[in-house]
């Protein structure tokens, strides 16, 4: 019966774990990436220098806003948080026609001027990309991601079962044993972080739970909107008097919230009617500033400044949610804990990478012709090159187009990520049209040369150099660029090892085929 | 900084779970430790945990110190893993 169970699980492990696998790697990679999202915009926007004051900031956005769209309806501004140095505005025009979101958003520095230099989507496109993907619609992106995320949880807990001694083998790693290396590999980056990845699965379908689950608010409130307004504070917004009245100094009323909240920053403002004697004021407290993700807001009259309304998320079930979109997220994180967090999540996307390449290592040796695998087999072991070395080489590549588009191109932000799709691409053709196990130390060569052309283009191309950032303390660029050397060095190393491993089971072909020729 | 404390500790209990192991006390001691002695190895692995966990509640109170406690567990037993293999690979 035991051993029922165990190979049911096995079964249910291996085929959840290779459907969702390719998919749920460039997950685990992108969304360890958004760990250090902050940062890693600040690489790509070299030219914006220096932190960000949140009561400057917001002085700044609205001389921004007053000066470009002064009778909008709405202007919604999201302040930089302790690690970021820009703000980003949006606004609705006044006028019937709904504008084109490029049009109706800017990003500003903390006294206000546009940023133009570079433009970009920064690390928050690798976030996005984490549980939006891109190229499709989001919301059918989001059902895939969480029917990856769900089989993640199906895998993981089988996983448990099936490779029964995880915990027997906790501290075995033990390299240069093919298949039982890999399984090691496994075995150790799951049990490790075991809590962080059930973690990280479970609260990342929490932070969608709503939209894969609305029935709960369907049968209860007339609408999503009438839910979000009853629990989260959002107050309706009243119609403009007519009467123009300038607005209320706003960093007077991000100090006074920021008080209110004991300290804590003010992340995201949004003011109805601004310049009208009916303007309101509503901020909310920044997701950094404590677990929950979700916070308390305050309200104020636009017109004169006055503090009208507070709000605390309360009730058992939004804190609950609160908090676990906290956790997954981890904006609270300082730098130990963030590099804890990135640490594991690292750990993840190895775990996810050693299962898929585990599937082939493990069938290879019971082909009946491993010189020629059948059609399964292939299109597995391609698409693990592709999935896994063609997605490295596309990181490195959007991180390489970011410094080497020309500054003027038109939708260069775009331009970008087309960059690290096509690269993706190339990788993945390579992989298809090479020998499996040349294809695999090639395209692994390829992600080490990018992630290590990375601080020289940077060097080449800006003043803000490794050796110019370690000389003047800045760690942001600093590491930054060393975390890229040291992704350099694990995909060469990881090149240098699928090499060797080609060799020996060239080594290991040739007399078992003599072998069969002679009998 | 706040980790290092901590961060040690951990990696001092993942050592005595490791000894506690039969597979792992040859790398450690050079030889295979009686019964009596392991389980003290295992005991003190998991009491140093509790150290641990101790000290994060104690420092940034029981929920961010639970959590910061598995992401030090986690990293000290990568380090513990790292040494193992290490040493069985000399």
């Amino acid at each position: 019966m035991k051993d029922g169970l165990r190979q049911s699980m096995a079964l249910l492990h291996t085929w959840s774990g290779l459907l969702i696998g390719w998919l749920l790697f460039a997950m685990f990679a992108t969304g360890t990436a958004a760990y250090f999202q902050d940062e890693i915009t600040r690489w790509m926007q070299p030219e914006v220098t220096g932190p960000a004051d949140p009561a400057a900031s917001a002085q700044g956005a609205v001389r921004f806003l007053n000066t470009v769209a002064p009778d909008a309806k709405s202007w919604y501004i999201s302040l930089p948080n302790s690690r970021a140095a820009t703000t980003q505005v949006y606004w609705q025009p006044g006028g019937e026609r709904p504008a084109k979101r490029g049009e109706t958003s800017a990003l500003l520095d903390q006294s206000g001027h546009e940023i133009t230099t570079r433009e970009t989507r920064g690390g928050f496109f690798l976030y996005r990309f984490h549980f939006d993907l891109h190229y499709m619609p989001v919301l059918w992106a989001r059902y895939l991601v969480g029917i990856a995320a769900m089989f993640m949880l199906v895998a993981i807990l089988s996983g448990v079962i099936t490779h029964k001694k995880i915990f027997a083998d906790f501290f075995m790693l033990r390299f240069g044993k093919g298949q039982r290396s890999w399984l090691d590999a496994h075995n150790v980056t799951a049990v490790l972080a075991l809590p962080f990845h059930l973690m990280i699965t479970f609260t990342g379908l929490v932070t969608l739970a709503v939209m894969y689950m609305p029935w709960g608010i369907a049968a209860n409130y007339a609408s999503q909107d009438t839910f979000y307004e009853t629990f989260l504070g959002r107050s309706e917004t009243a119609e403009a008097s007519g009467k123009t009245v300038p607005l209320a100094d706003l960093g007077t009323m991000v100090r006074t919230a920021s008080a209110q909240w004991q300290g804590r920053r003010v992340g995201y403002i949004s003011i109805s009617n601004p310049n009208d004697a009916a303007a309101q004021v509503d901020m909310s407290r920044a997701p950094e500033a404590a677990f929950g993700a979700r916070g308390e807001s305050v309200t104020f009259a636009g017109a004169t400044g006055r503090m009208t309304g507070a709000h605390d998320a309360t009730g058992a079930a939004l804190a609950t949610e609160s908090v676990m979109i906290g956790l997954h997220t981890g904006r609270f994180a300082r730098w130990g804990l963030r590099w804890l967090y990135f640490l594991s999540g690292i750990g993840g996307t190895i775990m996810v990478g050693s299962g898929l390449v585990l599937w082939t290592v493990k069938r290879r040796a019971r082909l009946p012709d491993p010189a020629r695998p059948h059609f399964g087999f292939l299109l597995v072991e391609r698409l693990n090159i592709a999935a896994i070395a063609g997605l490295a080489t596309g990181i490195a590549a959007y991180f390489l187009a970011n410094r080497l588009l020309p500054l003027e191109m038109a939708d260069r932000a775009e331009r970008e990520i087309d960059c690290m799709f096509l690269a993706w691409l190339a990788v993945g053709l390579w992989g298809m049209v090479r020998p499996a196990a040349r294809a695999w130390a090639e395209t692994l060569a390829l992600a080490g040369a990018c992630f290590a052309a990375i601080p020289v283009v940077n060097a080449l191309t800006t003043g803000r150099g490794l050796v110019p950032s370690l000389l003047a303390g800045d760690w942001t660029f600093a590491g930054f660029d060393l975390v890229m050397l040291a992704l350099a060095a694990g995909f060469v190393l990881a090149s240098a090892k699928a090499a060797k491993a080609r060799a020996r089971v060239g080594n290991r072909r040739a007399p078992s085929a003599r072998r069969a020729a002679s009998s | 900084m706040i980790h290092l404390l901590p961060l040690a500790i951990a990696i001092a209990a993942f050592v005595a779970l490791a000894v506690s192991m039969k597979r792992h006390q040859r790398d450690f001691v050079g030889r295979l430790l009686p019964e009596p002695q392991a389980r003290l190895a295992r005991v003190t692995g998991w009491l140093l945990l509790g150290v641990v966990w101790a000290i994060d509640a104690a420092l940034l109170g029981p929920a961010m110190g639970t959590l910061v406690w598995i992401g030090e567990a986690s990293m000290g037993a990568w380090l513990t893993v790292a040494a193992i293999t290490w040493k069985a690979a000399r």
